[in-house]
């Protein structure tokens, strides 16, 4: 966890996380299986985050799920997902080391983002406990509103880049 | 001329005087000042010069309308065509004149005055064309010098910066309508944003005397009490010095805001902000613009609209003259006039075209208490004077002439509403025979025009109007609203848009678009030659077409036109208006997307240690890429690439690959999905096995190419070029998607998700054997295109036994938090076997040295796998692919395609250029035949000599014969035209 | 820059999608079988009439996902949008203000001002 700035109301870090991509359809059967490792159940409803300590499972498209672990602590992650891509009609990917995360909070943090990215943060538009994919600085992001805090992933080779935007942002 | 101070202004702070310089010379102002109010306060009324004629030119208005104070501002960094009636002076701010040379009152270009009957309109499409050879040398370089207003800028870094609102309700405009609205959203549940482009709210309240009371509370009373109530409202967000320029659709506005009002702009600080805001519902209060009468010389300094000289006074606190002539066709005036009475300041006359039974009786009034001389049923006919106006002449209806002696002349043709964001927006105008001007009439998106921007000039009416529009919305109402006025309930006008003048001389003119100097009989020219369109019309005078859009005389245009054409003012229609309203700078709308960030960069995991050891980088895409890496300070490029090519092939060398696209294909019909993405068959493939594999379009041509490993039938990984990567995982799943929607496959990205490094060499697989111990590399156990799944410390990896460079190589994936050390690790045990680390370019060198192509560089999506000789990768029983049907079309069945061969020297001392034509013969008569082109070119150290890759017309039979390479620098030299591979032509090295 | 309403992520800028040229341009089912004329029509034409217009989006910068939409192209009104699976509408559906081909909007093409 590396403290990026804090200034103005608002307080950028960036993380270390662990992150799987799921793609599927939905199923009882692939349910109790994610179940059963992260202890925490698929969202049915598209864009809802399901958040259970510091696992939080989101739904970002009607056959992808992301499950992410905000402290890095789940263990045999890699042994896990080969055992889910036994079932031959799934594809379960780590996505833990190929992506930026970052952690932006604080009354302003809101303020900042506009400044850098068109998407609609109103709470009627991105409710609390939801996920999005859009744009931020031109980079292909997704954002989850975990109430007081935004988690925003990137690809990783963007993320010099993320890091650099979101500083001058809150400076100017 | 004299002016005078009015110090009950209250916005501009009369204690706290400021220095400002104008053409060198230093004067003084007060805070708040613009550029134009501080030099009316000095008696400077004459500041540039016309565009065409150079004639003198004074302030005609007071804001974004203005036409001709435009200046430039030097002590910043030169921005041309800055507005003095907008631009608040500083201390030591340094304003320059345009347009002039070398001095504002010796102005060499004043001859064009005297050459003006030759450049009428249209002139620019007449003039220049002869002789023909002049152009070039004599007349652009001229015309070039004489173009434009200003100067260009000094080059400047700014810091300005963008904000997206997102709001339920967005008004344009702060003054009097927008209040009122506003005053109905106070409490309620819609977020609100108002934007106005002055640093106060108020409007006409603050520009004018108009209103005195509302609701029976003096007009400024009533404004502080309302804002205060305002603030209170959390749902109310406004932003001030802020304008908005677009109206896009779907209900998008553009606005710019000044962040360094009345200071001087420091390079670290932000001085823009670009407001791009989203509503549900726009309301557009922004007022309308006053608008000029023609007439002989209508353009002398001292000439001025009638409401922007009220402005001076009221907002600005200076009378730009205390006994000016006014001149008017309507009703708006009689403020003007009562302000004046009011400081006690006698205007010289009042001049007004309509007949005297129809004046206003409080007009009558305040002229007869004051004994000002009236004219009524009378005409300015025109002003004298050579830098400024010193006599104006009044015909009467008799067509008698009265002169009179004074400096300044007030006029007003009349108020539009300012209509330009309406019809961005798309919707459409309706002439309002009653007012004479155009309004808004049938919107097309969600908007709203309440006040006089929708033609509502009836006092009495406002509220009521308001509350209609408004009612949807289901807020409180206004009701009637009680306004105590000083000028009449009604606006009433006559129309007039020229007046004759009397001498009939060449040189004097009446003018319709300042800005651009036309004239109005610059429009009956245009139409006699036969453009009676207004869009081809303002094309051939340019009227309207400078920075001001032609905000004050547009209409008085198309009135005159609709005279001469004899039709309806709506038959003749407006031009379009185009955005922005007003100019934009270019830092403004770049925003922070420039230097650093202009473009996002990507970098692989090991990127540090890339610049740490040597290495230039070379943009692929976003991408930073090693290109070469010095071995030494003073290598050069072509040394470099040289000492790596020779090296990996002597030795062993290791290229960063992560770039590379690639992509998880995982599902139940994984297989039958991937047979029709590619042209190969992959059912027969064991698992665990690689294979090069091609992917076209529907058309049959190249796309992309790379390689599939195998894992199960249910699972794969394609590469895919780095450039490419984006393309294919939209291609794969525009068709996954749209197409083959029952196939149960899905596929992710992988590319960030390893580290590729691409190992090749004579060495590589003892260096290999060093640092993975556990892992057998012979021959045998791991031969060519195979894979398998390892560890390295902790963490999985895979190795792939592959090469683009024709040497022994491997492939290595390894997640980024491994890369490093893994990396480091091969340098480690590789250094005694001669590991060096090679670049993109040395890349592409060993790969055209096998004939290997690269899509992209050899192929130009309009090449087939025939024409590559790639005709072993399709499939031979597959029923079909993407791309398959149209291999058997006629034009790629023809059998003069161009097809891929190598090109050899004869003399090898003669160097092969990419993109050099190959010629049949040295027989130069034209039409010389082009058989093709070279595609990629390199001078290999392993051949000793440079070589091609090349596409041409019927290339496989030409293989073994000799041509010709049209080479731009002399004589063509021979080639010899061969299969393309050039080295190890039997494959012997990579099979080892 | 319009707002187009992706089917799973709601509405979004323009600037989130890539479009994706004509809809319901169906992949012949037996390429072989077909003439060189109605392969070249399958790959090469698409319609561009001025109205009511057919076509598909990908939300690129966003879930990744292809959708259908019905266009006006002489207003750039996007009337409808649908998923791929869903089938597609007729024109009586909605209201259309003009008739395709030709014919000039009432208002929303851009093209004039001043209300006809």
């Amino acid at each position: 966890m590396k403290e990026l700035i804090s200034s103005n109301s608002v307080d950028v870090k960036s993380l270390n996380l662990i992150q799987i991509i799921l793609r599927s359809k939905f199923s009882d059967n692939i349910n109790q299986e994610i179940n059963s490792i992260f202890k925490i159940d698929l969202p049915k409803e598209n864009l809802k985050i399901n958040i259970r300590e510091n696992i939080i499972c989101s739904k970002s498209s009607f056959d992808q799920w992301n499950i992410i672990d905000l402290l890095g602590m789940s263990k045999n992650i890699d042994t896990n997902i080969d055992k889910l891509n036994r079932n031959k009609e799934v594809l379960v990917t780590n996505f833990s080391e190929g992506q930026s995360y970052f952690e932006i909070s604080g009354e302003n943090k809101v303020k900042i983002l506009n400044k850098i990215t068109h998407f609609d943060f109103r709470k009627k538009m991105f409710p609390n406990f939801t996920s999005a994919q859009t744009l931020i600085a031109r980079v292909d992001c997704s954002i989850y509103n975990l109430e007081n805090k935004f988690l925003i992933t990137c690809n990783r080779s963007f993320g010099n880049y993320i890091e650099e935007r979101l500083i001058d942002a809150v400076k100017y | 001329m004299q002016s005078k101070d009015n110090k009950n202004s209250s916005f501009i702070l009369f204690h706290q005087s400021i220095n400002f310089f104008f053409d060198g010379v230093k004067y003084k102002g007060f805070k708040g000042d613009t550029i134009a109010s501080a030099l009316i306060r000095n008696n400077i009324n004459f500041v540039g010069r016309s565009f065409k004629y150079h004639r003198p030119r004074g302030i005609y208005t007071c804001g974004i309308e203005e036409p001709n104070a435009l200046v430039q501002i030097i002590s910043e960094y030169g921005e041309p065509n800055t507005r003095a009636t907008i631009k608040e002076i500083y201390e030591g701010m340094e304003v320059e004149s345009q347009n002039r040379w070398p001095s504002l009152d010796y102005d060499f270009g004043s001859i064009n005055s005297l050459l003006s009957p030759l450049f009428t309109a249209g002139f620019y499409n007449k003039t220049f064309m002869r002789p023909r050879g002049f152009w070039k040398k004599v007349y652009e370089p001229i015309i070039r010098k004489a173009a434009g207003l200003g100067k260009p800028p000094q080059p400047y870094r700014t810091k300005s910066t963008h904000f997206h609102h997102h709001v339920d309700v967005a008004i344009v405009g702060g003054g009097l309508s927008a209040l009122l609205a506003l005053k109905s959203f106070i409490g309620s549940e819609y977020q609100v944003l108002l934007i106005e482009k002055d640093s106060n709210l108020g409007g006409i309240l603050n520009n004018s005397n108009k209103i005195s009371k509302i609701f029976g509370k003096e007009s400024s009373l009533w404004l502080k009490e309302t804002l205060e109530e305002i603030s209170t409202s959390s749902n109310i967000k406004i932003l001030t010095n802020t304008l908005v320029t677009n109206y896009n659709y779907i209900n998008h506005l553009i606005a710019i805001e000044d962040l360094v009002v009345g200071t001087k702009p420091l390079e670290n600080i932000p001085d823009q902000v670009l407001h791009k805001i989203r509503a549900d519902q726009v309301i557009l209060a922004n007022g309308h613009i006053e608008r000029l009468i023609s007439f002989r010389n209508n353009d002398l300094p001292g000439v001025m609209l009638a409401s922007s000289f009220e402005k001076y006074i009221e907002r600005y606190g200076v009378i730009p003259d205390v006994n000016p002539v006014i001149f008017s066709n309507n009703s708006s005036t009689l403020s003007l006039l009562k302000t004046l009475v009011d400081l006690s300041c006698k205007p010289q006359a009042y001049i007004d075209s309509r007949p005297g039974n129809k004046l206003e009786k409080d007009l009558l009034n305040v002229i007869h208490e004051n004994n000002i001389p009236l004219f009524t049923n009378a005409k300015i006919e025109g002003c004298q004077g050579k830098k400024k106006i010193e006599e104006v002449s009044v015909r009467d209806s008799k067509g008698n002439i009265t002169k009179i002696k004074t400096n300044k002349l007030c006029i007003s043709g009349g108020l539009n509403p300012d209509v330009h964001l309406f019809t961005q927006s798309k919707g459409v105008l309706i002439w309002d025979d009653q007012y004479l001007t155009f309004k808004p009439d049938t919107p097309f998106q969600n908007t709203i025009v309440i006040g006089s921007a929708g033609g509502i000039f009836n006092y009495g009416d406002l509220g009521k109007d308001i509350d209609k529009k408004l009612k949807f919305l289901n807020l409180k109402q206004l009701g009637k609203i009680e306004f105590d006025l000083i000028e009449s309930n009604d606006f009433f006008i006559e129309k007039l848009w020229e007046v004759k003048h009397e001498k009939k001389s060449p040189w004097s003119k009446s003018f319709i678009d300042l800005q651009n100097d036309v004239t109005t009989n610059d429009l009956r020219q245009g139409i006699k030659e036969g453009f009676d369109r207004i869009e081809h019309l303002k094309r051939f005078t340019t009227n309207s077409m400078g920075t001001d859009q032609g905000k004050i005389s547009s209409i008085n245009a198309l009135g005159i036109v609709s005279e001469i054409l004899k039709k309806k003012i709506s038959e003749v229609g407006t031009t379009i208006y185009r955005p922005p309203y007003a100019p934009l700078s270019f830092s403004s709308i770049a925003g922070r997307n420039t230097y650093e960030f202009y473009d996002p960069e990507r970098k692989t995991p090991i990127h540090e240690w890339h610049k740490k050891n040597g290495a230039v980088f070379e943009d692929v895409g976003q991408w930073k890429r090693p290109w070469y890496f010095e071995s030494k300070p003073d290598e050069s490029f072509e040394e470099a690439v040289q000492r790596e090519s020779l090296h990996v092939r002597k030795y062993a060398g290791v290229l960063d690959g992560s770039t590379l696209g690639k992509i998880e294909i995982k599902g139940r019909d994984a297989l039958e999905f991937m047979n029709l993405i590619y042209t190969n068959s992959f059912s027969k493939m064991k698992p665990m096995t690689a294979r090069y594999a091609l992917m076209l379009k529907e058309d049959g041509m190249v796309m992309d190419d790379g390689i599939v490993s195998k894992i199960s039938n249910e699972h794969f990984i394609a590469t895919t070029t780095t450039g490419g990567a984006a393309n294919v995982l939209s291609h794969m799943e525009e068709f996954a998607q749209t197409e083959w929607p029952h196939l149960n496959v899905y596929l992710n990205s992988v590319t960030e998700q390893f580290c590729t490094f691409n190992i090749s060499g004579p060495n590589s697989r003892s260096i290999l054997k060093k640092v993975f111990k556990d892992i057998n590399f012979d021959n045998q156990n791991f031969p060519f295109m195979t894979f398998g799944n390892y560890k390295y410390i902790d963490s999985k990896i895979n190795i792939l036994r592959a090469s683009f460079t024709g040497e022994i190589g491997y492939e290595i994936y390894v997640s980024p938090s491994m890369a490093l050390a893994l990396w480091e690790d091969l340098f480690r045990f590789g250094e005694d076997h001669g590991l060096i680390a090679y670049g993109t370019e040395t890349m592409h060198l060993l790969r055209a040295e096998k004939g290997y192509i690269i899509v992209g560089q050899d192929t130009d999506g309009s090449v087939t796998p025939y024409d590559l000789g790639l005709e072993w990768m399709i499939g031979k029983n597959k029923e079909d692919f993407i791309g398959k049907r149209s291999l058997s079309r006629p034009d790629t069945i023809r059998n003069d395609r161009k097809q891929l061969v190598g090109v050899i020297p004869t003399d090898k001392k003669n160097i092969i250029e990419e993109g050099q034509h190959i010629i049949l013969s040295r027989n130069y008569k034209p039409p010389i035949k082009m058989l093709g082109h070279v595609t990629s070119s390199y001078m290999s150290p392993n051949l000793n000599h440079s070589f091609g890759m090349a596409v041409i017309q019927d290339g496989k039979k030409l293989i073994n014969s000799k041509a010709y390479i049209s080479s731009s620098k002399g004589e063509s030299f021979e080639v010899e035209i061969i299969k393309p591979i050039f080295f190890d032509k039997n494959n012997e090295r990579l099979m080892s | 820059m319009l707002i187009i309403n992706c089917p799973y992520c709601g509405p979004r800028d323009q600037c989130e999608f890539t479009n994706g040229g004509e809809a319901h341009v169906t992949r012949p089912k037996n390429p072989e079988n077909i003439s060189d004329q109605m392969w070249a029509e399958y790959v090469f034409f698409r319609s561009n009439p001025k109205g009511i217009y057919y076509e598909r989006w990908v939300h690129s910068h966003g879930c990744k996902k292809w959708f259908n939409s019905v266009r006006d192209t002489s207003t750039d009104e996007i009337i409808k949008v649908y998923k791929i699976i869903d089938k597609k509408p007729l024109p009586k559906e909605f209201k259309n203000k003009i008739k395709t081909p030709s014919g000039e909007p009432k208002v929303g093409s851009g093209n004039f001002t001043v209300k006809k």
